[in-house]
């Protein structure tokens, strides 16, 4: 009788030792998302000109973008990497989905990082295979490294006839030999309750990039703007403001 | 009593043990393929599927069946009548003529590199996922080798070689029926066609430190990777990407109004139309006629198109932005300098290499 009683109380002390330390562990799930000031964007919105803005009338064509060092911020200050790199593309459904490298705590975190690119330390020339047989590179000439993003489609001009646009943002040369990263860094300040059945979605408006806060008009750009510095750091600029996260 | 008719029985069960039963498959060699540190460098593995796992065995089966005319419907065309080493596993002409003196719509495609296609869509169109399921298609092409699999399968089973080949590159399939079957040829091709790999180009030695290049193909790289040239979104930045493609679908302005539509025939889809399989841009000096229906006997004819010839259409390539203009306008001195860049991508060893011949 002794040894049940001592054996019911040793499950209960164990049981009872259980710290915050055991809380469940949960590896978050990452969803990517598409919106016109809103209105979802899927790859079936591809090719028709039905997007408008203060120059006109645009589609879409390509969709691609690179993140990277995706953070989570707990609230005693301990950041988890929960994403090493990954690069989105909207017409190829796996991408627009992914599940965190590493594990956190269920509970409350106060923040959530990315950079919008590879920072400069990471922008290593052909480093990264998958990327490399996907085109994603940037030119030796440019600055070397990869692209931060790759948007392209087509939009009506004075006359009404369909002209193509390509922003795709890189390393910015500034002049022969030199050259200046073009990342950029998005923090998300506010309160994320994460628990086993959470999704982290970044939202993506790409209505943004052309209006805050600089407004872009397509029919004055001066096509590729890869080799130009100062369009290369408007799209930067504008691209603080195309981000937004939510939890589901 | 009984006990004497339950060994009986036993024995008789032993005895009916057929030879099938008791065979012992042949124990083949598995094959390690030579990948070249350019590539592992650079690029992912391989795909190399698990259910054709490479063997010594099944790459000589696939190169013999390469070679030989025995698939084709009147036994005088082979996959290499139109896939010749010499012209970097493509042909010569604007269109192959299959075995009945017709010819094809589409220019003999080049091979080489295909185990990196990570996206596994082969031909002009990408109709094929997988090399497996690619090398099945030229067999019953009636403008191709018009044969059928059912004569052709008779072919290989009646020729006094074939049976102990497959037996030896397939052990586990053909010990059960010894049968060969169209998958099982399928399946050797396409582990030869994954053997055939090109990356000992004068470039690919210029990246290893070997050799130098001259002034103007260094030029040429720089108009390449610029707007100048503006190849390098689909061809790659050519440090990064040794298969120089991504071997995405575009439409790279050849026409206002396609009367081949190529991916669109696929996918159904109007915005593919036009759309054909970026080609790699390695071996072009063995690997003209170019573009899908090989209107472009020469590379300046390419250039020349891309520089001022490239024509609108509703699905044009979004990349190419200079389209408004015809192209992007090089000078005579830069096509020449360009020209002298994509020719350093020319791998004199792999049109000779033995371990593709016959």
């Amino acid at each position: 009788m002794k040894k049940i009683v001592a054996l019911l109380l040793l499950s209960v002390l164990i049981t009872s030792c259980k710290t915050d330390d055991d809380s469940e562990k949960i590896s978050p799930k990452f969803k990517f998302t598409f919106n016109w000031d809103g209105e979802a964007i899927n790859a079936s919105d591809f090719n028709a000109i039905k997007y408008s803005n203060e120059t006109g009338e645009l589609s879409i064509t390509k969709m691609r973008y690179l993140l990277s060092n995706i953070t989570l911020i707990a609230n005693d200050d301990v950041e988890t990497k929960l994403i090493t790199y990954h690069l989105i593309d909207l017409t190829e459904e796996a991408s627009l989905s992914t599940i965190s490298e590493s594990t956190v705590e269920e509970g409350n975190y106060k923040s959530l990082t990315f950079t919008v690119g590879f920072n400069e330390a990471e922008n290593t020339p052909n480093a990264y295979t998958d990327l490399n047989i996907t085109n994603w590179n940037w030119p030796i000439g440019l600055g070397d490294g990869y692209h931060i993003m790759q948007y392209e489609g087509k939009f009506l001009d004075a006359s009404n006839q369909e002209q193509t646009y390509s922003l795709h943002v890189g390393t910015r040369k500034i002049s022969d030999g030199v050259f200046e990263p073009n990342h950029f860094i998005i923090s998300f300040d506010t309160n994320l309750v994460l628990n086993s059945n959470s999704e982290i979605e970044i939202k993506m408006n790409i209505a943004e990039w052309f209006k805050n806060p600089n407004l872009l008009d397509l029919n004055t750009m001066v096509f590729p703007i890869m080799p130009n510095p100062v369009a290369q750091l408007i799209m930067r600029d504008n691209g603080a403001s195309v981000f937004s996260v939510g939890i589901n | 009593m009984k006990n004497y008719l339950y060994i009986l029985f036993i024995i008789a069960i032993i005895s009916c043990k057929s030879d099938s039963e008791s065979y012992v498959p042949y124990q083949n060699t598995a094959y390690i393929l030579a990948i070249p540190q350019i590539f592992a460098d650079k690029l992912p593995n391989p795909v190399i599927p698990n259910s054709n796992p490479f063997t010594v065995e099944g790459v000589a089966l696939g190169k013999k069946l390469f070679y030989d005319p025995i698939l084709s419907g009147d036994g005088t065309q082979s996959c290499a009548s139109c896939h010749k080493q010499v012209d970097g596993f493509t042909d010569d002409v604007q269109f192959s003529v299959g075995i009945d003196n017709i010819e094809g719509n589409r220019n003999s495609m080049p091979l080489f590199n295909m185990a990196w296609n990570l996206n596994e869509k082969f031909f002009w169109d990408g109709r094929s996922i997988g090399l497996e399921s690619q090398a099945l298609d030229p067999v019953t092409n009636v403008v191709e080798m018009h044969n059928t699999w059912q004569n052709a399968i008779h072919d290989l089973k009646n020729s006094s070689v074939y049976q102990d080949l497959f037996n030896k590159a397939f052990p586990e399939q053909t010990a059960m029926d010894t049968n060969i079957t169209k998958e099982l040829v399928a399946k050797a091709i396409a582990q030869f066609e994954r053997t055939i790999i090109s990356a000992n180009s004068k470039f690919d030695k210029y990246l290893n430190g070997e050799v130098n290049l001259t002034v103007d193909e260094l030029e040429g790289f720089n108009i390449f990777n610029d707007e100048r040239g503006d190849c390098f979104h689909c061809h790659g930045t050519g440090n990064s990407n040794p298969l120089w493609t991504d071997n995405i679908f575009r439409n790279n302005g050849l026409d206002a109004i396609f009367t081949d539509i190529g991916l669109e025939e696929v996918t159904g889809d109007p915005n593919d139309r036009g759309k054909f399989k970026t080609p790699s841009l390695r071996n072009l000096v063995f690997t003209a006629p170019y573009m899908h229906d090989g209107r472009f006997t020469t590379l300046d004819e390419v250039i020349n198109h891309y520089s001022e010839g490239v024509i609108n259409s509703s699905t044009i390539d979004t990349q190419m932005l200079f389209v408004a203009q015809g192209g992007t306008q090089m000078s005579t001195l830069e096509k020449a300098q360009l020209k002298a860049f994509l020719l350093t991508l020319t791998d004199n060893e792999f049109i000779t290499n033995p371990d593709f011949q016959e």
